[in-house]
């Protein structure tokens, strides 16, 4: 078996903080005594990826997720335990590890504001030592393939955030990292742009298999992008698996939504489980029931009401996601 | 060998990509390139009449006359000049780049966090009052002296370079404690000033305590002072170079530890 592109284990990130009262008085007295605590912005997680995989690694906010990308692209150290990416400690910040990955900060730019994005790619094209050859094809397959070809000689301050963001992966890609570290890629972006930005990863991934970790607020990016999901909550480890394990795992129940050609009465259909959707006019319901014994219901319910329509759904994964937060 | 070379080229290269970038970034501003550079010669026409008061009531200013002024000057506004041309703007961003998360995208980067930290953005608009005061001065300045030679001019350009480098890694050091303390920018700020305002003043006019202080702890001395006394004394000092090479070590170590446990404590932005 091949060894796993990125290997964590037991890995931990303690910042340290201080509290602060409010006021004169408060900033007058932190000047000489602060009280300090440690954020466990991550807690002995454990995970490894293998070559070619695309993992979504979500959680809500202050979960620890981008600390986690951070710790794997090199920017931050870790507090304790081991990290490996392709071999290299990413805290090393070795010049060969460094060429081998890519970071996109959702967040954060790489290029200069007042010049076009062309200029930022020249340097990189010298930062990462790429022949002329290669930065050129690489610029002309990346363009065309974000469909970007027209907006590299525009200032990027002049560039609309889609745009921006288009040049943004550009920049990013053009040494061919084998392995991508995406931070919220799409937030902010329009549905257009966002399922832009999926496909071109989707492709990118097929075409050269490189190992791709996203982390996103949007459960669309997850689900068309990624195979796995590792979801972690204040700072620890919940959920690593297929997202269908991770449907069979925590959605214990089905939607089942049926359309009727004659009216019927909530409180008739409240009998086989939750209402979670009716029409006022009593043509349409849905109905959340356990799992285990959907089919059965849907028989029931198909045998007593005149229904003209069936359609059985999983619940969604940002519901199944919200409710492992809650709970 | 060969591979040293070949980084010393990509090296040189990446700086002239930094030179381009910041022309052209430059020419989108072209009214700020004007007005830097008029302000520029104006500050230095303000130094020179100063100077030419200050020579009108007195023959001498510790020994040192209005020529051997004139060469301090000169030596104290091209240490100035190049200062800000090279540095100026990366060190005063530096801070912010840390306490804003913008130095993530840097850290990522296969190439010395130093050089693309600290040599990134060139003021260009610079380099035109630079050449405009420092040359007549300097002409003039030199056009007195009787120690003009290739060795003195030789000494006094290494003795200049070396204090060059000795304070570069001193504002590296301060930059560092914006990882420790807030808003430590000051600190650089302060010390910024202060290296300008002293490499305008003969070493022995001051105080036993900031004489030492020029010398070891801000090394302006060596940018002003001993490459202008050297065109005026026409002497080596060995001794000097001793304490820079000995200054750049000892300032290149500290700051490189201050770094090292800074990135480790650097937390970014979430």
């Amino acid at each position: 078996m091949s060894k796993p592109v990125v290997k964590v284990q037991n890995l931990k990130r303690y910042f340290k903080q201080y509290k602060k009262e409010a006021g004169l008085k408060g900033t007058l007295k932190s000047l000489f005594k602060r009280e300090h605590f440690d954020i466990k912005a991550v807690d002995d997680i454990s995970f490894t990826i293998e070559k070619g995989e695309k993992v979504g690694f979500i959680g809500p906010n202050s979960a620890g997720k981008t600390t986690t990308l951070k710790m794997l692209s090199g920017i931050l150290y870790p507090s304790d335990g081991i990290i490996e990416v392709l071999g290299y400690k990413p805290f090393k910040r070795k010049k060969e590890f460094l060429k081998k990955i890519g970071l996109v900060l959702g967040q954060r730019s790489q290029l200069w504001w007042d010049l076009p994005a062309m200029e930022g790619f020249v340097l990189n094209k010298e930062i990462y030592e790429m022949n002329d050859k290669t930065f050129k094809t690489q610029v002309e397959y990346l363009s065309e393939m974000l469909d970007a070809k027209d907006i590299l000689d525009i200032p990027v301050r002049k560039l609309s955030l889609g745009q921006r963001m288009k040049c943004e992966l550009l920049a990013a890609l053009l040494h061919k990292p084998e392995v991508v570290f995406l931070d919220e890629p799409t937030i902010g972006l329009d549905i257009v742009v966002q399922k832009k930005i999926r496909e071109f990863f989707l492709d990118l991934n097929k075409k050269h298999e490189n190992t791709i970790l996203l982390t996103s607020h949007y459960m669309d990016d997850v689900q068309e992008l990624c195979d796995r999901l590792i979801i972690i909550n204040k700072g620890g480890l919940v959920f690593d698996g297929a997202i269908d394990n991770l449907i069979k795992e925590y959605a214990s129940h089905k939607n089942l939504k049926f359309i009727f050609n004659k009216k019927v009465l909530k409180k008739d259909l409240s009998q086989y489980g939750d209402v979670i959707d009716y029409d006022g006019a009593g043509f349409s319901a849905t109905l959340s029931v356990d799992r285990k014994v959907h089919t059965k219901i849907a028989g029931d319910v198909l045998a007593k009401f005149p229904v003209d329509d069936l359609d059985v759904s999983e619940v969604s994964l940002e519901d199944i996601i919200g409710n492992i937060f809650k709970s | 060998m060969t591979q040293l070379m070949d980084n010393i080229k990509r090296y040189l290269k990446l700086y002239s990509l930094f030179i381009k970038v910041s022309i052209v970034e430059l020419m989108s501003h072209r009214f700020n390139l004007m007005m830097s550079a008029l302000a520029n010669i104006v500050w230095t026409m303000g130094q020179l009449i100063s100077l030419k008061f200050l020579f009108s009531k007195i023959d001498t200013f510790q020994g040192w006359e209005f020529k051997d002024m004139i060469l301090l000057l000169v030596f104290s506004q091209i240490y100035v000049y190049l200062f800000v041309i090279i540095f100026f703007k990366n060190f005063r961003e530096l801070p912010k780049k840390l306490i804003s998360g913008e130095l993530d995208m840097i850290l990522t980067k296969p190439v010395n966090r130093y050089f693309i930290l600290t040599f990134k953005s060139v003021s260009i608009p610079q380099i035109i009052p630079m050449f405009v005061t420092v040359i007549p001065l300097a002409i003039y300045g030199l056009s007195g002296t009787q120690n003009i030679n290739l060795l003195v001019s030789l000494n006094s350009i290494i003795i200049f370079i070396l204090g060059f480098i000795a304070i570069y890694f001193v504002n590296l050091i301060l930059i560092s404690l914006s990882f420790y303390i807030d808003n430590a920018h000051m600190f650089r700020d302060l010390v910024g000033t202060s290296i300008e305002n002293f490499a305008r003043i003969p070493l022995g006019t001051l105080h036993k305590i900031l004489r030492v202080t020029m010398m070891v702890i801000l090394p302006v001395a060596f940018v002003s002072f001993y490459p202008a006394k050297l065109f005026r004394d026409g002497e080596i000092y060995l001794e000097v170079y001793l304490v820079e090479i000995c200054m750049i070590v000892i300032f290149y170590i500290i700051s490189k530890i201050l770094w090292d446990k800074g990135l480790k404590k650097y937390s970014g932005v979430g």
